[in-house]
C-alpha cells in the first residue's frame, strides 16, 4: 500500500535519508522509530508530497508520487500530525468539513459524515461547535482525526501524534485510535521517539538512525535479533515498559 | 518684504494649478496673492477697485510664496498680484547690487509684467527687540549687535539662507551672532518668551506695536527698498482697461499706519481681510475673536469631510495595493527584497517633500495629496501582511497542503484568516499615519484640519492651531481606537495566529 524504494534525501549538505526502503501491506501498521534527527519526519513529507525525493521513488497503492499525482494521492492519505494542525480561527466543525465546503459537498451529507466521525471518535456534538483552543489537547486530537479520517483514506499517516498529550490521556487515546484504525482496516504509518509506543500500537516496527533504517521487524524480531547493537539500546532504554507492552501487542 | 518661503519647486505647482482654469475662463482678471495678510489685504484692496468697475474678478489668495506666485504670473495663470519692490529684485529677479525702480522695471518688462506707482507705504525688512528688556537694552541700531555674540536671533528660514538676508547683514555689520531659523509666526512666541533677543520683523507688523518692540535702525542701509506695489502682466492693461486705471489710482493712497492697522485686525482681532477693510478706521475691534470651541466646531463641520474622505479612500488604496503586494512578498522569494525595501524607502521621504514632487505631475488639490497618502499608508500594510503570514506555522501551512486545499483556497481559507490580526495591525498604523499626514493636504489645496493649522501659522494665532490640531488628535484616536475594536473582534472569533 505504501512502498518508500531507495529513497535518498538531502538537505543542503547533510543527508536527511539515505537509501531508505519501507512497505506497508494493506491494512498493517509500521511505525518509524529513531531519535530525532534521524529521518522519520521525512519520510511522511516525501509520501505526502511536501518534499521530493533526490533519488528513489515513493508510492502509495501503487502508483508513484509526482507533483502530477500529489493532487489525487493525498486524497487517500489521512495526516495527524502533534497537537491536530487545526486551523484555529475555524470552529472544530469547520476544521473537519472545510475541504468538503470548498468542494461544494451536499451539506446534509457533510453533517451526516460529521455526526458519524463524531460517533466514531467519541466525541461530544456541543464541543464541535468550539474553537480549538476550547477543547483539550486529546479532545483536539479527536477533531484532528475527525478531519483525517472525513474522506475515508485508506492510508493513515500519523506523526507523533500524541507528542502533545499528557502521558495518561496519551495512552488512552493511542490504544483507542489504534483500535479504531484496525477495525477501519486502515493501512497505517507511525512516527514516534516512543518504543512503548510504537510496540504497543503497531504490526510491525522499522528502527531509523542518520537517515538509514537499521533493522523492520515485529517488537518480538527486534528485541530477540538485534541487527545492530544501536537497536539493543534503543530498546534497553525501555527495557522497563516491555511487560506491558507484549501485552498489548498480543 | 521677503516672507513665506517657498522653494523653486513649488513654483511649478502654480502652474499646474492655474493653466487649466486660465485659459478656459471667460474674460475675468485674476488677481493672486502670497500667504501672509498684508498680501491678503493688497489682493483684496484691488478686488474691489476692479469690481467698481464692474469687471469680473477671481482671486486665487494665498498662494504659496514669492515663487509660486511669480510662477503663476509669469505663466499668465494671475493677472496682478501685490509684492514689494525689493523682494522682486532681488528674491524674484536676481538683479545684483542695489536694484532701483528703473532697472526692476526694465527686467519685468522683458517678460511682459508692469509696475504701478508705489501704494504708499513700505514694509521694509527689520531686526527688532524687546522695549524694557535689560538683556537688550542698550542696543538701538542693528551695528549695536555686533559686539554682542551672547544674544539669539530668531529669523525666517528665508532670511537666513538668501545672500540679501542674513549672511549679507552679518557680513555688512560685522555681526557674530548666532541666528536661528524658525516659522516667522512662531519667532514671536519665542521673542515673547525670552527664548530669543532679537527677531526678524517686518516695518507694517502690527505685532510690533502690540508685543512692545523696538525696530532697530539700519545705519548703513543694508535692507533695500521694500515699496508696495502691484506687479500685473502688461496685457491686462488692454483686456481690463477700466480695472486696471482704477488699481493704479490706488497707487500712494495706502499709508503704513492704515495697513498696520489692518494688519492688526486681521492677526490679532481675528477680523477677515475683507472685514478688515470694512472696519471703521478708528473704532474698536470690528469683530471680536471667536472662542476655541466655535472655531473647533466650523473647522469641523466645514473640514471634518474632506480630512475624513482623505484618510478613509487613502487607506482604502493602500489597503487594496498593500495587501496583495504582501501576499506577494511573502509567496515569492524573488519579489520580497525589491518590494519590502521600495516600501521603505517610500517612507522615508518627508510629506511635505513627496507632496511637492507630486503636484507637477498630478496638479494641485486633492489628487496629489491622495497619491502621498496612499503611498505612506503602504509599508505598514505590505510588512505587516508579510509578517503576518510569514509567522503562520509551518504545520498549519502544511496541513492545509496535505488536506488537498490548493493555493488560492488555503490562502483565502487559511491563511489570510490567521493574518487577519497582523493586517489589521498594518491597517490601523497606516490610518492613524494617515489622519496626521493628511494634515499636509492644506499645502496642496485640499483642505482639511490642516487647513486650520495652516492658516493659524501663517497668522500666528494659537486658537486657530489648534482648532485644526485638536480634531486631528481626536481622529486619530478615534481611528486607532476603531481598528483595536476591531482586532479585539477578530481575537474573540479565534483568529490568532500569535
Amino acid at each position: 500500500m505504501i512502498a518508500v524504494r531507495e529513497v535518498s534525501k538531502r538537505f543542503g549538505t547533510s543527508a536527511a535519508l539515505d537509501g531508505v526502503t519501507l512497505h506497508v501491506s494493506l491494512g498493517r501498521s509500521l511505525a518509524l522509530i529513531g531519535p530525532s534527527g534521524s529521518g522519520k519526519s521525512t519520510v511522511l513529507r516525501l509520501i505526502t508530497g511536501l518534499e521530493w525525493p533526490d533519488h528513489g521513488r515513493v508510492e502509495v497503492s501503487g502508483e508513484p508520487v509526482t507533483p502530477s499525482t500529489v493532487a489525487g494521492i493525498r486524497e487517500r492519505l489521512g495526516y495527524l500530525i502533534q497537537d491536530g494542525g487545526l486551523f484555529p480561527h475555524l470552529s472544530c466543525r469547520r476544521n473537519v468539513t472545510l475541504v468538503a465546503e470548498l468542494r461544494n459537498m451536499d451539506p446534509a451529507a457533510t453533517a451526516y459524515r460529521v455526526e458519524e466521525l463524531a460517533d466514531l471518535v467519541r466525541l461530544g456534538p456541543v464541543l464541535l461547535d468550539r474553537l480549538p483552543r476550547e477543547l483539550s489537547g486529546g479532545q483536539r486530537q479527536r477533531v484532528a482525526l475527525m478531519r483525517a479520517l472525513f474522506r475515508d483514506p485508506p492510508v493513515l499517516l500519523l506523526d507523533e501524534p500524541f507528542g502533545a498529550l499528557d502521558p495518561v490521556v496519551r495512552r488512552e487515546v493511542g490504544d483507542e485510535l489504534f483500535a479504531l484504525l484496525r477495525r477501519l482496516e486502515k493501512t497505517v504509518l507511525l512516527v514516534t521517539h516512543d518504543v512503548a509506543e510504537a510496540a504497543a500500537l503497531t504490526d510491525e516496527i522499522a528502527v531509523l538512525r542518520g537517515g538509514a533504517i537499521l533493522q523492520t521487524g515485529t517488537v518480538h524480531a527486534l528485541r530477540t535479533a538485534p541487527a545492530d547493537p544501536f537497536v539493543t539500546q534503543f530498546f534497553a532504554a525501555h527495557r522497563n515498559l516491555g511487560a506491558a507492552d507484549s501485552q498489548a501487542v498480543h | 518684504m521677503i516672507r513665506g518661503t517657498v522653494g523653486i519647486v513649488i513654483a511649478a505647482l502654480a502652474l499646474v494649478l492655474f493653466f487649466g482654469d486660465a485659459r478656459a475662463a471667460t474674460p475675468e482678471l485674476v488677481i493672486g496673492s502670497k500667504r501672509f495678510t498684508e498680501s491678503l489685504l493688497m489682493a483684496e484692496l484691488a478686488t474691489r477697485a476692479a469690481e467698481s468697475t464692474g469687471t469680473r474678478v477671481r482671486q486665487a489668495k494665498g498662494l504659496g510664496g514669492t515663487a509660486v506666485v511669480f510662477a503663476a504670473i509669469d505663466s499668465g495663470a494671475v493677472d496682478l498680484y501685490p509684492d514689494y519692490l525689493g523682494t522682486l529684485g532681488h528674491a524674484v529677479l536676481h538683479l545684483s547690487g542695489r536694484p532701483d525702480r528703473a532697472a526692476i522695471e526694465r527686467a519685468l518688462g522683458a517678460r511682459g509684467l508692469c509696475l504701478t506707482e508705489s501704494l504708499g507705504f513700505e514694509n521694509t525688512y527689520a531686526l527688532a527687540v524687546v522695549k524694557g528688556r535689560s538683556r537688550t537694552d542698550g542696543i538701538v541700531g542693528i551695528g549695536d549687535l555686533a559686539s554682542r555674540p551672547d544674544l539669539v536671533a530668531g529669523i525666517s528660514n528665508e532670511m537666513a539662507g538668501r545672500p540679501d538676508g542674513w549672511p549679507g547683514l552679518a557680513g555688512a555689520y560685522g555681526l557674530t551672532l548666532r541666528p536661528r531659523a524658525m516659522d516667522h509666526g512662531l519667532a514671536y512666541q519665542a521673542i515673547r518668551d525670552g527664548t530669543i533677543d532679537v527677531v526678524e520683523a517686518y516695518s507694517t507688523d502690527a505685532k510690533i506695536e502690540r508685543f512692545g518692540l523696538r525696530v532697530l535702525t539700519d545705519d548703513r542701509h543694508f535692507f533695500p527698498s521694500y515699496d508696495a506695489v502691484f506687479v500685473y502682466r502688461c496685457d491686462a492693461k488692454n483686456r481690463f482697461p477700466a480695472a486696471l486705471a482704477r488699481i493704479m489710482a490706488l497707487a500712494g493712497t495706502v499709508d503704513s499706519s492704515r495697513v498696520m492697522r489692518w494688519n492688526a485686525q486681521v492677526e490679532l482681532d481675528g477680523l477677515t481681510p475683507e472685514a478688515a477693510l470694512d472696519a471703521p478706521a478708528d473704532g474698536a475691534p470690528g469683530g471680536s475673536r471667536a472662542g476655541l470651541l466655535s472655531k473647533l466646531l466650523e473647522v469641523l463641520r466645514t473640514q471634518g469631510p474632506t480630512h475624513v474622505g482623505l484618510v478613509l479612500v487613502s487607506v482604502a488604496a493602500s489597503a487594496i495595493v498593500g495587501i496583495p503586494l504582501g501576499i506577494l512578498a511573502e509567496r515569492s522569494r524573488r519579489w520580497r527584497g525589491p518590494i519590502l525595501a521600495a516600501a521603505g524607502v517610500v517612507q522615508t521621504i518627508p510629506s511635505l517633500a513627496l507632496l511637492c514632487l507630486l503636484i507637477p505631475l498630478l496638479g494641485i488639490g486633492t489628487l496629489p495629496t491622495l497619491v502621498a497618502l496612499f503611498v505612506y499608508g503602504l509599508l505598514p500594510i505590505v510588512t505587516s501582511t508579510h509578517q503576518g503570514l510569514a509567522d503562520i506555522p509551518p504545520a498549519l501551512r502544511e496541513s492545509a497542503i496535505v488536506l488537498g486545499l490548493t493555493d488560492r483556497e488555503r490562502l483565502t481559507s487559511v491563511e489570510l484568516p490567521l493574518a487577519a490580526r497582523a493586517v489589521v495591525a498594518g491597517l490601523r498604523t497606516s490610518a492613524v499615519i494617515a489622519v496626521g499626514t493628511a494634515t499636509v493636504a492644506a499645502f496642496a489645496g485640499a483642505g482639511g484640519f490642516g487647513q486650520a493649522i495652516s492658516t493659524g501659522l501663517n497668522l500666528n494665532d494659537a486658537t486657530t492651531i489648534l482648532s485644526g490640531a485638536i480634531p486631528t488628535a481626536l481622529l486619530a484616536l478615534a481611528v486607532g481606537g476603531a481598528f483595536t475594536a476591531l482586532d479585539r473582534a477578530l481575537e474573540r472569533r479565534g483568529g490568532a495566529a500569535r
